[in-house]
């Protein structure tokens, strides 16, 4: 058989289908055979058959006449003679029958031809002994029939009829015998068959079953897969039931030192072993696990595999059943890799995190991580101490319950605003400064609290936020010098007013009491005026700015008629339009009372009035427009349009920064310290109000202001 | 009979220039540059208005007109001339009392007179 199984499939195809065509061919031919020539026989044994029976009319035929006659002869009447008469008539189709019957048959034949002037004479003496009767009467015919002759005759024939039966009998005893023979080897033929039909059929199958398939599905299939497990980078051992190696690809061999020929056949342990990184322990359990289990089992982590020479390698990877037709585990394939890479790998990145973990632990600041959900996953020492909580304590809770943030009133911060939820929206960095109008403070898990200042930046990774990264630290120092500095400007403030109120006053003083001033005397007061004025302005804007950026504007709201002011201001601001020659307009619709702040509503028309005044050229225009907002009806809006200098495109975003002023007017209007619009948008944040702006250069600017009307 | 103002005010140069345009409105008056001893200053003297400066040594203008308005009930007008000048303090000056408060370096000597003018009226 196992030189069977080394044969080429298509010899053993050839074999296989001519031996079953040669045995059926074989049983199809007897079958055949037998089968014709029982037919044969059969033709063969009637005509035998039909002899025999013309034989007998013959013989019949001749009884009959010899009956007649010697009715005839016996009674003279001619009723007698009727058998002798019919058969005369048909002896001699009878006879050509039988002569046509044995036409085969050269000895019938010759028994015929010697039979036939026999019957001749017998039918001549019968004739005779009737015509005697006929002529002679009873006793003439009866010397006839008593001479022996006619008996004689009878005799010899009836020799003859004997030896044509005999032989008639005998060939058909040969073909009955021929028969039996026939049918019973068609029988034996045909149950020999039907066996060997069963026996192949068994055969086939089998030969199917374990030659076959296994040559041509396995063998092939096996092959490719051999080439292919040549050429993966991990080392490939194949084991069979018993452990033995059946395969060992060429990964296996770098990685291990040994060569296939040297694997293949050893039982495994002896050419590959898997120990435990620091115990040296066998660790081979995965193996038997997966044969046991008939599952894929993976390497435990800290698997080594001793190379040929001893040394070790860090290996993982796993193990994998293998089973047969039946589906029971036959074997088993070992895949492993060397992972020193990912060893060292892990150690770096174990170093990396450590290094991460210093620095963090040594930052000045407080640093909070969470994950996108908003769970904290880590804060520094700097951060518990600040916060007094432990990193243990705090890890994986919600950042909104354990960092609590409160307004200066004391009111908690909505989380809609606070730094973490505005970053992990917009996905930018968000930070709240020191001179923040909004100052939040921190709870200390003591429901202690402190300022803070945060910066809180979302971690972004392939586009999507996965956390975010705070910073804050606590700025009680910062907030006291920042108090000082306030305070410093305000003492500062109050202090250079003092010096200015005497100039201003002794100046007019002088101007009232200094008579017959010519025109450049009078010039002169002017100017010590004016300039008394503007410092007088300045120190004012500084101040403003110090209390806005300290927080300590503190809205107070009344009742008053918008329009009442607006009216005031207009006045106010007449000579000073008329003295720069431009036009002042305006459109007063809406005319109802107001709840607001009206020293800072003062202060927003005042500067919006007086900057469109300063900007706008000789002969132009000034509008101002005070409505109910469309877009926003609980609101009133303010619309200061004119028709000078406007704001170059470049400098627009910068308009309301502090202390900037536009390149375009610097020049011309040297006036100006760049307070004016930066106090205006803080007073209108202030009153939750919002300030923007139109404008083109050399053709206008339009302010727009809203605010609640209450 | 010329009115009598009592003037709280530390700084020399701006007592001159008050006091000339006093003169010049034709009002009397008296400077004193501390709080201390006011009390017996207004009994003596009798002033029709205080012009009271807010900064000053020892006590500032708001103990001043504390003891004045709340602690004595004086009831002499006293208008607050200062260059201090926030929500706070207006609003502190004219709880405590005062009938007016006026912004030094931004109010001219000629609108003072005219604010002392409607209150003397």
């Amino acid at each position: 058989m196992k030189l069977f199984k080394k044969l080429p499939i298509g010899i053993i195809n050839a074999i296989l289908i001519f031996s079953i065509v040669a045995v059926f061919s074989v049983i199809i031919v007897i079958s055949s055979l037998s089968v014709f020539r029982l037919v044969d026989n059969n033709l063969l044994e009637r005509h035998t058959y039909e002899v025999m029976i013309s034989i007998d009319a013959v013989i019949s035929d001749l009884q009959n006449a010899e009956t007649g006659q010697r009715g005839y002869v016996l009674t003279g009447r001619a009723e007698y003679l009727e058998p002798y008469t019919t058969a005369s008539q048909v002896l001699s189709s009878d006879l050509q029958n039988l002569q046509d019957l044995i036409n085969d048959n050269p000895a019938q034949q010759e028994r015929l031809s010697r039979m036939r002037p026999l019957i001749d004479e017998k039918i001549a003496d019968l004739q005779i002994s009737v015509v005697l009767r006929n002529v002679g009467g009873f006793n003439e015919a009866l010397k006839g029939v008593l001479t022996e002759k006619g008996k004689q005759i009878m005799d010899s024939i009836r020799l003859i009829v004997t030896e044509m039966k005999g032989e008639e009998s005998n060939l058909l005893q040969i073909r009955l015998a021929d028969t039996d023979k026939t049918i019973t080897t068609l029988k034996d033929v045909l149950l020999f068959g039907g066996m060997a039909g069963l026996l192949f059929y068994l055969l086939v199958n089998y030969i199917i079953g374990h030659f076959i398939i296994e040559g041509l599905i396995k063998k092939p299939i096996f092959q490719r897969e051999k080439q292919l497990l040549e050429s993966v980078g991990d080392g490939v051992v194949a084991i069979d039931r018993s452990f033995k190696i059946t395969l060992f690809n060429k990964a296996a061999t770098i990685l291990t030192g040994w060569s296939a020929e040297e694997a293949i056949g050893k039982p495994f342990r002896s050419i590959i072993q898997f120990v435990d990184a620091n115990t040296k322990k066998e660790k081979v359990v995965f193996i038997e696990e997966a044969m046991l289990y008939g599952e894929i089992r993976s390497m435990e982590n800290h698997t080594v595999l001793i190379q040929k020479d001893g040394r070790e390698m860090p290996v993982g990877d796993s193990a994998s059943p293998v089973f047969d037709a039946s589906h029971q585990v036959d074997g088993c394939i070992i895949v492993f890799r060397d992972m020193s890479r990912e060893y060292e790998k892990a150690n770096e990145l174990a170093v990396i995190a450590k290094e991460k973990e210093t620095m963090f632990a040594s930052i000045g600041d407080g640093l909070l991580t969470t994950d996108v959900q908003g769970n904290i996953t880590f804060i520094n020492k700097t951060a518990e101490k600040l916060l007094g909580y432990k990193n243990e304590e705090v890890m994986g809770k919600v950042y909104s319950e354990i960092v609590l943030a409160e307004d200066e009133k004391g009111a908690a911060v909505p989380s809609d605003i606070r730094p973490i939820n505005l970053a992990l929206a917009a996905g930018a960095t968000t930070t709240t400064t020191t001179t923040t109008v909004l100052t939040y403070n921190y709870l200390r898990k003591d429901k202690t609290k402190f300022p803070v200042a945060v910066t809180v930046t979302p971690v972004i990774l392939d586009g999507k936020i996965i956390g975010t990264v705070e910073v804050f630290r606590d700025i009680t120092k910062e907030k006291e010098i920042d108090r000082a500095k306030s305070e410093f400007v305000s003492l500062a403030s109050h202090q250079l007013r003092t010096p200015l109120t005497s100039i201003k006053w002794h100046t007019e003083l002088l101007s009232e009491k200094i008579k017959n001033l010519g025109q450049s005397e009078k010039t002169h007061f002017t100017e010590l005026t004016s300039a008394t004025t503007r410092m007088s302005d300045i120190i004012n804007s500084f101040l403003n700015v110090t209390r806005l950026e300290l927080g300590t504007v503190k809205i107070q709201t009344e009742k008053f008629n918008l329009m009442e002011v607006a009216e005031q201001f207009f006045t106010e601001f007449t000579p000073v339009a008329k003295e720069a020659k431009v036009e002042l307009v305006k459109k007063i619709i809406y005319t109802n009372e107001i709840l607001q702040d009206k020293t800072i509503i003062n202060n927003v028309l005042q500067n919006l009035l007086s900057n469109a005044i300063k900007y706008t050229p000789a002969g132009g225009q000034v509008i101002l427009e005070i409505l109910a907002d469309p877009k926003e009806d609980k609101n009133v809006l303010i619309k200061v349009t004119d028709t000078g200098y406007g704001i170059p495109e470049a400098e627009k975003d910068k308009i309301f920064n502090k202390m900037f002023r536009a390149e375009n007017v610097k020049k011309k209007i040297p006036d100006g310290n760049g307070l004016g619009l930066y106090i205006v948008k803080s007073l209108v944040n202030l009153i939750k109000g919002r300030i923007w702006f139109e404008s083109q250069e050399n053709k206008g600017t339009t302010f727009f202001v809203t605010f609640p009307k209450k | 009979m010329k009115k009598k103002i009592l003037i709280v005010e530390d700084d020399i140069s701006l007592r001159d220039a008050l006091n000339e345009k006093l003169t010049d409105l034709n009002y009397e008056f008296l400077n004193v540059s501390k709080g201390e001893g006011i009390l017996s200053v207004i009994k003596d003297y009798q002033p029709d208005l205080i012009l009271l400066d807010l900064v000053l040594p020892e006590k500032n203008g708001f103990e001043i007109l504390e003891e004045l308005k709340v602690k004595n009930k004086i009831l002499t007008p006293v208008i607050i001339l200062t260059n201090l000048n926030s929500q706070e303090e207006q609003k502190r000056g004219r709880d405590l009392g005062a009938i007016d408060y006026i912004l030094k370096s931004d109010t001219s000597l000629k609108d003072i007179g005219t604010n002392i003018g409607k209150v003397l009226a």
